[in-house]
């Protein structure tokens, strides 16, 4: 859930890897984002009880104060809130995005 | 997004994978979970009852294309979400309404309530109840015409459970005990005419218990879809059992609903605390359908486990009060619009701050 992406064949394998997952195209078929209907399931997935949606709608608006106050900086990146999002839309990745956005200011 | 190697392999941002549910899927779901209620509706009011349906459904599919596509330049029925508030909005209408009345009351859920505000998953009100508020409150008279499935000829008769109780009430009574006793009195003698198959429907309509019995099949007077309790809770079970709705918000709207009816329902009828009709009141009106589909529409209520328990909790107060001591017979609408209102406030409840270990 937590891996970064390959761009090609060519990486190296070291010691400390622990998996590596090749997943066929119709395995991470995307479907498109749609918009949040509030349905609170990322709520009920994040394992720090955090809300992403709250924190990912603060970080759109580039509302960084408010983001870290909903606790951006205790996110994990697990991926689980944007794994059952309905909406499809990239909760973690967004997360990751807006921790730099927000350590740059 | 390509790149080298011997192999072109997709690039995007983890997780990778998803467990499956869509928005679209989920609108879906429930519209399904609504048909056997709406079916049986279209059976016990006949034809008319299945215009009003093709009216509000097709009027809020036509709306959400034209407006959704003129001004915010997006395809949108796809989400199924029009498809939905259509459905709602038709199954909480009077049989016998005139049909300008859904087209206006769909037009009015999709483009005020709904897309003025950007769409779906930014309207504060459920687009359907608010709809039906504004045609209750604007033509009072056609939305308080009932037309009594399996009842007598006259199409234009009879009260809903609720009216009637709420009728008989305005004046003292004596020697009556609970709300059952007045709709056993006040009722046709069950199984005269029906929509559809009326021989068929004759006889279930006699097999049928009086009372109670009539009360969860509702084969009673009353808008299209909310009569039958049973079917409603019945396509609710896929819906709780994928989480598609939250179970907070139903439980504890009926249970608070229920606590209150049992406590205080006696009052009207002078019997004392704790003498409430609970079936009566858990059976009858638009409670199944407002509990179990709208006020447990995912836009329009909280985030967050607390703030559902107390947005349920307070439905179920408002409900009660409004049912038992507000000017209408009907009491779900309102309350759940009130509470709607209080959205906001209540997703701040149980937001936990941000720890403070950094700094």
């Amino acid at each position: 859930m937590m891996g970064s992406c390959q761009s090609g064949l060519e990486a190296p394998v070291s010691r400390e890897l622990a998996g590596l997952i090749a997943l066929s195209r119709s395995e991470v078929r995307r479907t498109a984002e749609t918009p949040c209907i509030g349905c609170g399931r990322c709520v009920s997935a994040c394992p720090w009880s955090l809300a992403p949606v709250e924190i990912y709608k603060a970080l759109e608006h580039r509302r960084f104060a408010e983001a870290e106050e909903a606790g951006l900086a205790e996110c994990t990146e697990c991926g689980c809130c944007a794994y059952v999002c309905p909406a499809r839309i990239p909760l973690a990745a967004g997360m990751r995005r807006g921790k730099s956005a927000a350590a740059r200011g | 997004m390509r790149s080298g190697g011997a192999f072109a392999l997709e690039q995007f941002p983890a997780p990778h994978l998803h467990e499956g549910t869509t928005t679209a899927g989920m609108m879906f779901s429930v519209v399904l979970c609504l048909l056997p209620a709406g079916l049986w509706g279209v059976l016990l009011f006949g034809p008319r009852a299945l215009y009003v349906l093709a009216v509000s459904v097709g009027t809020s599919l036509l709306t959400e294309l034209a407006v959704s596509g003129l001004f915010l330049r997006r395809f949108t029925l796809g989400d199924g979400s029009a498809l939905l508030t259509g459905l709602l909005l038709g199954y909480s209408l009077p049989p016998a309404v005139p049909l300008f009345i859904p087209a206006v009351a769909s037009f009015f859920a999709i483009a005020v309530i709904k897309l003025t505000f950007g769409g779906l998953g930014r309207n504060w009100m459920n687009p359907a109840l608010g709809a039906r508020v504004f045609v209750m409150f604007s033509w009072t008279g056609p939305m308080t015409r009932w037309a009594a499935p399996l009842a007598a000829a006259d199409a234009l008769s009879g009260a809903t459970p609720l009216g009637l109780v709420k009728e008989a009430l305005a004046h003292p009574v004596h020697g009556v005990r609970g709300p059952i006793e007045l709709l056993l009195a006040g009722l046709h003698p069950a199984g005269l005419k029906a929509g559809f198959f009326p021989d068929l429907l004759q006889r279930l309509g006699r097999l049928t218990p009086a009372g109670y019995g009539q009360l969860a099949l509702g084969t009673m007077a009353g808008c299209i879809g909310e009569g039958s309790a049973f079917l409603l809770a019945l396509g609710s079970v896929y819906l709780f059992v994928k989480k598609i709705i939250a179970w907070e918000i139903p439980a504890a709207y009926l249970g608070s609903f229920s606590l209150l009816a049992w406590a205080f329902g006696g009052l009207p009828f002078g019997t004392g605390l704790f003498r409430g009709d609970v079936a009566f009141h858990l059976l009858s009106g638009g409670l199944a359908l407002g509990a179990l589909y709208m006020a447990a529409d995912p836009v329009t209520s909280p985030l967050r486990r607390p703030g559902r328990i107390l947005f349920g909790l307070g439905c179920g107060g408002l409900t009660f009060l409004l049912r038992t001591w507000g000017s209408q017979p009907e009491g779900v609408a309102l309350a759940v619009i009130l509470m709607n209102m209080l959205v906001p406030l209540l997703n701040r409840i149980g937001a936990r701050p941000a720890a403070e270990v950094k700094k």
